[in-house]
């Protein structure tokens, strides 16, 4: 089974912090203090997404196969 | 654009498995166990699973599924917030009394932090700061307006910066102006030691 795992960091937007410097006159420790935040956060967050998938969800999703997505008169050839 | 036939149904799954790592962190993060967020993880599934019907093809999956997820934790959360009467303060109370640590401030300080964060703020924080949505994006998935977005990550921030002050700012980063930025965020800015 072919699994796509995109990672979090590979779509990252650029401007991730427009808007964040505008009620700060510390442009500079604010950034440093984002930059502090933003790592923490994405640590926290890229390790769930480096986890393997757990197996129950592989198993609902083949359970779910059975049942067709959306229109009730899609065509399913057997298994 | 929909081929009619064979091979929907496997596509569609697919696609669906390749968001599952990004929906579990995402539900992680949000709700801070790893357990209820494989429920809401599931829960999704089959709600995008049964309502395939109203995902128009070529829009953002990924941000459907999230918009999904968030719901049905919000949906909870505000069932919880009537019975339980007080959910952030006791969250507030278990940090305060997490023994102080000087050592080096690992990831759960900050998973700690991250919990008594108001959900709305925590939310808007992981989808633009960890999740990699636009803050346009974010506000679609969240139903408000793209400010209401930015304020409520400005405000995330300024709260984790307090809380870590707190409880770690030893911690907080090997140079100073680490931590002197720390400092001022926990101070509101009113303490300042350049210029006259």
């Amino acid at each position: 089974m072919m699994q796509e795992r995109k990672t979090a960091s590979a779509e990252r937007p650029d401007d991730d912090r427009s808007g964040l410097d505008e009620r700060s006159d510390k442009p500079n420790l604010e950034s440093t203090l984002q930059d502090f935040i933003g790592n923490k956060l994405r640590a926290v967050y890229d390790e769930v997404v480096s986890e393997p998938v757990p197996d129950r969800f592989a198993e609902l999703l083949k359970a779910m196969d059975d049942v067709p997505a959306s229109d009730d008169d899609v065509d399913r050839s057997g298994e | 654009m929909s081929a009619p036939g064979t091979g929907i149904n496997e596509a569609l799954r697919d696609e669906l498995i390749g968001h599952i790592p990004n929906l579990r962190a995402f539900a992680v993060s949000l709700c801070g166990s790893v357990d209820r967020a494989d429920d809401y993880v599931q829960e999704t599934l089959v709600k995008a699973w049964s309502n395939m019907d109203s995902f128009k093809e070529g829009t953002n999956m990924r941000a459907w599924l999230f918009t999904i997820l968030r719901n049905a934790f919000f949906s909870d959360y505000r069932k919880k917030r009537r019975e339980v009467a007080d959910v952030d303060g006791q969250m507030a109370a278990k940090l305060a009394s997490h023994p102080e640590q000087h050592g080096h401030m690992d990831l759960d300080d900050f998973r700690e932090a991250l919990k008594i964060l108001p959900p709305d703020q925590r939310e808007a924080l992981i989808l633009i700061g960890a999740s990699g949505f636009s803050y346009e994006e974010a506000a679609e998935i969240c139903e408000c307006a793209v400010g209401t977005v930015k304020s409520r990550v400005n405000r995330a921030r300024n709260r984790l910066a307090e809380t870590l002050s707190i409880s770690s700012s030893q911690d907080f980063g090997p140079d100073r102006t680490s931590q002197a930025a720390m400092a001022i965020a926990s101070v509101g800015g009113a303490s300042r030691s350049s210029g006259s």
